[in-house]
């Protein structure tokens, strides 16, 4: 034989070979255990560090309470006395950062309406001073509806949508029906605003009396979509369960496409929709199903969340975290992470023909907050910082909390404690 | 992982690559039998050692917390990345084929040769060691230790059976080429496989 006869490797091939082939068979034993090393710690450091899932799977519920009580302390707390929060807050300069949303002031009467469902104290009361702050910014929108909105400026649905979800919690948990009204009438604005395709017009205008025309929002939509599902849910007869389905069906089926949004929006209003409608009797009893495409979409959500926690958890603000993974996310970006897995729990154990791994998105359910509980403000820690009031419960991020990080923190933990029970609320 | 027996073949068959491990084995320097029972040898004792990890995959992965699915996405970078070195790298050409140059590491002679330089770290890979770790917490122990076996039966069979020449030496190294762009799409399957994970 010989090497003309047969083709080479090319020069680049060569070259290379020659550079790095070891002289010795014990060079090349060396070699190979100095590449096993490398990859090992290259992939343990930069590709798959420690997921740190705290207790995981093993959380407990007393642990859970005893943080979700500190955040609604957090709450009760910063409180200010015409029912609106203590908006943004820096921790190391004890300083006021100012600011309001509204729409995150509705999501935080869900928040405390459902820790009033979960027996902590204080929690419906500064609830319901919340809501009078609401009920002292109704607008008139016509046809008998009304939003929580300024009367100079745009409405943002989301205000009216995150007020009926906390409402509904509130009329389910007490039975008490004094804002009943003002329910049906955020009913009616929200069905306005929704289109006959099922999007949703995120914006209402006081000056034109109208909706803004494809004012499409990354959140509203399903904001108005799970508003909807509760309405249904308590006033069976009224017909929320027409423009809930269409939207169900648009959210499905077209909105990452029509919006449009790439990646598809990660949406924990959404999963809570899906898990709300898994309580209507029409599809407890089968008279109704979920389309595949609707299964399909809460897959896709599930896994967006899954990898979404796994990454997350993946993150210690450590040197080599921090430029490997970044930093750790705000407490509302971990809380929606996990009121979506609670809802999509819920979904999963509600709809068995919802083909999902149920162990598994029950451990990425107890991951998130086993996550949320570990990285809150502990009492202790509270200490450490000139206004501890303003501190304990919370989460923070470069030193600042916002409400909306106890919001959607507080609502994930709260929503765990079935999944830690193993047991679904009907 | 991928979910069918199949595809798990194919991923470790792939992942073994003969084409690419024949030439890096020592076979020209001893008699053809000795040198084919010392390749036998070290297959075995590949498939064993990957046998152990797959059964071992769930706690590893427990022990080192990372999910199955983060664990697929990281067998999907290594086996990328050392599906891109083989394609750009041959060890084994240089030596074997360019009847000129002496062989420039020798194995040593004996049944050692099976241990080393054949087993590790010509047969026992990174990529073969995580897919096997990573697939015994995805689909299990069984599927993979057969996999495992079929490709190395694979393997040595092509190391049995291959003569020599130009045309053998063209197939090589164009199957050699093509194992590697499955390994590549392998990797992108574990990787997307990964991301979608619940």
């Amino acid at each position: 034989m010989s090497g003309s006869e047969i083709a080479s490797p090319t020069a680049a091939q060569k070259r290379l070979s020659q550079r790095f082939t070891p002289r010795t068979w014990k060079g090349r034993l060396i070699g190979g255990l100095a590449v096993w090393a490398l990859v090992a710690t290259v992939f343990r450091l930069a590709v798959v560090p420690t997921e740190h899932c705290g207790p995981g799977i093993d959380l407990t519920e007393a642990e859970v309470m005893a943080a979700a009580g500190r955040s609604v302390d957090w709450l009760v707390d910063n409180q200010n006395q015409n029912g609106s929060w203590l908006y943004r807050y820096h921790r190391s300069d004890d300083e006021d950062l100012g600011g309001y949303n509204l729409v995150r002031h509705a999501g935080l009467l869900v928040s405390l309406y459902q820790a009033d469902r979960a027996g902590f104290d204080g929690a419906r009361e500064a609830a319901d001073s919340g809501m009078d702050f609401v009920l002292d910014r109704l607008v008139d929108t016509g046809d008998g509806g009304q939003s929580f909105g300024p009367t100079d400026g745009l409405n943002r649905v989301g205000g009216a949508a995150l007020a009926v979800a906390g409402l509904v919690e509130r009329r389910e948990h007490t039975g008490d029906d004094r804002y009943d009204d003002v329910m049906m009438s955020f009913g009616r604005f929200m069905e306005g605003q929704v289109t006959e395709t099922g999007s949703v017009n995120g914006d209402w205008d006081p000056a034109t009396g109208a909706a803004v025309p494809d004012s499409f929002s990354q959140f509203y939509t399903g904001e108005v979509f799970w508003a909807l599902a509760r309405l249904h849910t308590i006033f069976p007869d009224q017909g929320w369960d027409a423009p809930t389905e269409r939207i169900m069906r648009y959210v499905a089926e077209d909105r990452d496409r029509v919006e449009p949004w790439f990646p598809d929006i990660p949406d924990h209003w959404a999963a809570y929709a899906m898990a709300e409608m898994a309580r209507w009797p029409e599809y407890r009893n089968g008279d109704r199903a979920f389309s595949d495409a609707a299964l399909a979409y809460a897959t896709r959500q599930a896994q967006f969340q899954s990898v979404q926690i796994r990454y997350e958890s993946q993150r210690t603000n450590s040197l080599i975290s921090h430029y490997t993974r970044g930093r750790q996310t705000l407490g509302a970006g971990l809380g929606t992470i996990g009121e979506a897995t609670d809802a999509l729990w819920r979904f999963s154990e509600r709809r068995p023909e919802w083909d999902v791994d149920r162990t598994v998105l029950r451990e990425r359910t107890l991951c998130t907050a086993s996550v949320l509980v570990e990285r809150q403000v502990d009492d202790r820690e509270a200490l450490t910082f000139p206004n501890p009031t303003a501190s304990k419960g919370a989460w923070f991020q470069f030193e600042i909390t916002q409400m909306d990080d106890q919001q959607h923190s507080l609502s994930a933990l709260i929503e765990v404690i079935p999944v830690i029970r193993d047991e679904v609320p009907q | 992982m991928t979910h069918t027996f199949w595809l798990v073949v194919l991923g470790f068959v792939v992942a073994t690559n003969p084409f690419h491990r024949r030439p890096a084995l020592p076979l020209n320097d001893r008699p053809r039998q000795n040198a084919h029972a010392q390749v036998a040898i070290g297959a075995a004792l590949t498939i064993g050692v990957l046998g152990v990890l797959a059964a071992l995959g769930p706690t590893v992965l427990e022990a080192l917390n990372i999910s199955v699915p983060n664990g697929r996405i990281a067998a999907g970078l290594i086996v990328i990345a050392s599906a891109l070195v083989q394609l750009f790298r041959a060890p084994g050409w240089d030596r074997v084929y360019d009847t000129a140059q002496p062989d420039s590491a020798p194995a040593p002679q004996g049944s050692t040769a099976a241990l080393t330089p054949i087993f590790f770290p010509v047969l026992l890979r990174p990529e073969l060691a995580i897919l096997a770790l990573v697939g015994g917490a995805d689909v299990g122990w069984g599927p993979v230790a057969a996999a495992v076996l079929i490709a190395m039966a694979l393997l040595v069979g092509w190391v049995v059976l291959a003569r020599i020449g130009h045309w053998t030496t063209r197939f090589e190294r164009s199957f050699d080429r093509l194992a590697c762009i499955g390994l590549v799409l392998l990797g992108i399957d574990q990787i997307v496989d990964g991301i979608l994970a619940v």
